[in-house]
């Protein structure tokens, strides 16, 4: 048996002992659900008082998707754990010493935890789109040709948008690649800053205070870094085609969202292999 | 259990480790063989958990090497059955279960789920497999360390400070087990600040202080090269005895009615006594116990001292 192989049912035995690690999946399924569905339901009870501008700019899709927005912290902060853990207990002492090639112990923990996100992710992501289309079906909304014409038919019913129809299929199925990128990114700052504390806070500042920091900026250079903000580019990685162009020059498109958000990840992990590799563990 | 390869020892040499400047580990040699514990000694501070450290393959040393059976660490493929080491008994982490914390490790080296059964039911900890680790007492952890050591079935295990945290039956079981490890054929090296804990399973001693290396011996040998013995005399006539025997070069401390005579023998004390006629009632050797030895040994190079009044 490979190294590799062996070290990847290492992490795995590691990931499911773990109660942190069902805790974390089980909120990502019940807040991603739940939240989708709730302000789908909001929206639909709502949509008769609504202004016209409101109805105009409704994205059936991304709203499914809403708990993603809570999710991707949830999983994060269990990428960043399930790395921290191992430092603040010492067991990396032990985990090194049983392996002597230590970048197979950053890219099997990666992949054991993005493999876990990634099959979660999906079945979530894909349960809140037939949750909340459920939900708009229940009060009276149609399924919409997917054109510019259907744009303007926005304001008179509830949009619901089909899985066939333009980008929703992938827009949808983004949502769990998207989690599971950041579950990545949590591993990474784990294995680079090695506190829990210090990894956890800059994933949420990446996250919550980037965006924040770039409005202070003045507009015309604010406008060209905001696409590139992480939740920015996980907004347009999950934006069916006919939101996007509702969205204007916010967002790339989706596949260059991804090629970038691809590369942070790829730069944070480098940046925590280096870490290990280079340095002493543990004293 | 695989056939252990002959000399698959542990060699430092020149083994050097800077931290901050400081010299952690300074310009060590050691050599530890197979089939015999060795006693790896020094006051707190010495040195010896880096230089496991080193040995384990977790720091890299700024200078020298440290082999396991001829090869570096990072060479092993299947590090854990070649060496098994316990350096940390908390490292575990709290939330999961002994069984998993054994599990995890095997899988990493390629070893069976049943040899996890074996090495829990070997450090009698088979009863609480399911529970948390974190629910586990000192001695437990200790166990498990040990567990986790021999997981691999390796030929060479590094244990640092096993007997912390074991009571004294548990210190019992701890040294009887060591010695079996040794029999079979292991190179065993163990850790410690007290010379008492080693001296009754120990073949071999290392002994180190601020990062050098003071001694390396058989315990036998280190009794004869650096152990002293006394005699302790009382005859009808102290101060004519001490006299004669200064005389024939002795050293002589009167302690109440007691003489101590340093570099001497008996002989030359029957001698002194017959020469100037006075009648010995008391003659016996007193001899430096290894404690003693350590204790002058390393009296020069323990980090943090306290007052001695």
């Amino acid at each position: 048996m490979s190294a590799w192989w062996s070290q990847v049912r290492a992490e795995w035995v590691k990931a499911y002992s773990l109660r942190t690690t069902w805790v974390c999946l089980g909120l990502v399924i019940l807040i991603s659900i739940g939240l989708g569905a709730l302000i789908s339901w909001v929206s639909a009870s709502s949509w008769g008082v609504g202004s016209t501008a409101d109805r105009l700019q409704y994205d059936p899709v991304r709203t499914a998707q809403a708990g993603v927005l809570v999710a991707q912290f949830v999983v994060g902060v269990l990428g960043v754990l399930l790395v921290s853990t191992e430092y603040s207990s010492k067991l990396i002492t032990v985990s090194l010493s049983a392996l002597s090639r230590r970048r197979t112990i950053v890219l099997a923990k990666l992949f054991v935890t993005a493999s876990l996100v990634v099959v979660v992710g999906e079945v979530v992501a894909f349960s809140s789109y037939f949750v909340s289309r459920a939900v708009l079906l229940g009060y009276g909304g149609k399924v919409v040709a997917h054109d510019s014409a259907a744009l303007q038919m926005h304001s008179v019913f509830i949009p619901v948008l089909a899985l066939s129809q333009g980008g929703v299929l992938r827009a949808t199925a983004m949502a769990g690649v998207y989690l599971a990128m950041l579950s990545m990114i949590g591993v990474a700052l784990g294995f680079l800053l090695r506190s829990g504390a210090a990894a956890i806070s800059v994933f949420v500042g990446a996250l919550l205070l980037l965006p924040i920091i770039v409005q202070l900026l003045p507009s015309g250079l604010g406008g060209d870094i905001n696409p590139f903000l992480p939740t920015n580019l996980g907004s347009a990685m999950m934006v069916d085609v006919l939101s996007h162009n509702a969205y204007g020059g916010n967002f790339l498109s989706w596949d260059s969202a991804l090629g970038w958000l691809g590369l942070y990840v790829v730069v944070v992990v480098v940046a925590g292999i280096w870490r290990l590799v280079r340095s002493d563990v543990g004293r | 259990m695989h056939t252990r390869t002959e000399g698959s020892g542990v060699s430092a040499k020149g083994l050097t480790k800077i931290y901050g400047g400081k010299a952690a580990v300074n310009d060590l040699s050691f050599e530890v063989t197979p089939s015999m514990v060795t006693g790896f000694l020094g006051p707190n501070g010495a040195g010896k958990s880096t230089t496991m450290r080193l040995i384990m393959g977790l720091d890299r040393p700024s200078g020298g090497s440290v082999l396991v059976g001829g090869r570096a660490h990072q060479d092993l493929k299947w590090p854990l059955r070649e060496i098994g080491g316990l350096l940390e008994s908390e490292a575990l982490v709290s939330g999961r279960s002994a069984r998993a914390h054994l599990l995890a490790l095997a899988r990493s080296n390629a070893i069976s789920k049943k040899r996890v059964a074996e090495v829990l039911e070997l450090v009698g900890l088979a009863s609480v497999a399911k529970k948390r680790a974190g629910s586990f007492s000192l001695g437990m952890r200790q166990r498990l360390g040990l567990a986790t050591a021999l997981l691999g079935d390796p030929g060479v295990l590094i244990l640092d400070e096993p007997f912390n945290g074991l009571d004294p039956e548990g210190i019992f079981w701890m040294r009887t087990l060591l010695r079996g490890l040794a029999k079979e054929g292991r190179t065993v090296l163990v850790s410690s600040h007290l010379m008492s804990e080693v001296s009754l399973v120990a073949d071999n001693l290392v002994v180190i202080g601020q990062g050098r290396l003071l001694a390396s011996n058989s315990v036998s040998g280190f009794l004869a090269e650096h152990g002293r013995s006394t005699l302790v005399v009382r005859s009808d006539d102290q101060e004519k005895l001490s006299r004669e025997l200064r005389r024939r070069g002795a050293v002589v401390e009167e302690l109440g009615d007691e003489l101590v005579v340093h570099h001497s023998d008996g002989a030359v004390v029957g001698a002194s006594a017959l020469g100037v006629g006075v009648v010995l009632s008391e003659l016996s050797v007193r001899s430096d116990s290894l404690e003693d030895i350590f204790m002058e040994l390393t009296s020069g190079s323990a980090e943090y001292q306290g007052v001695h009044k």
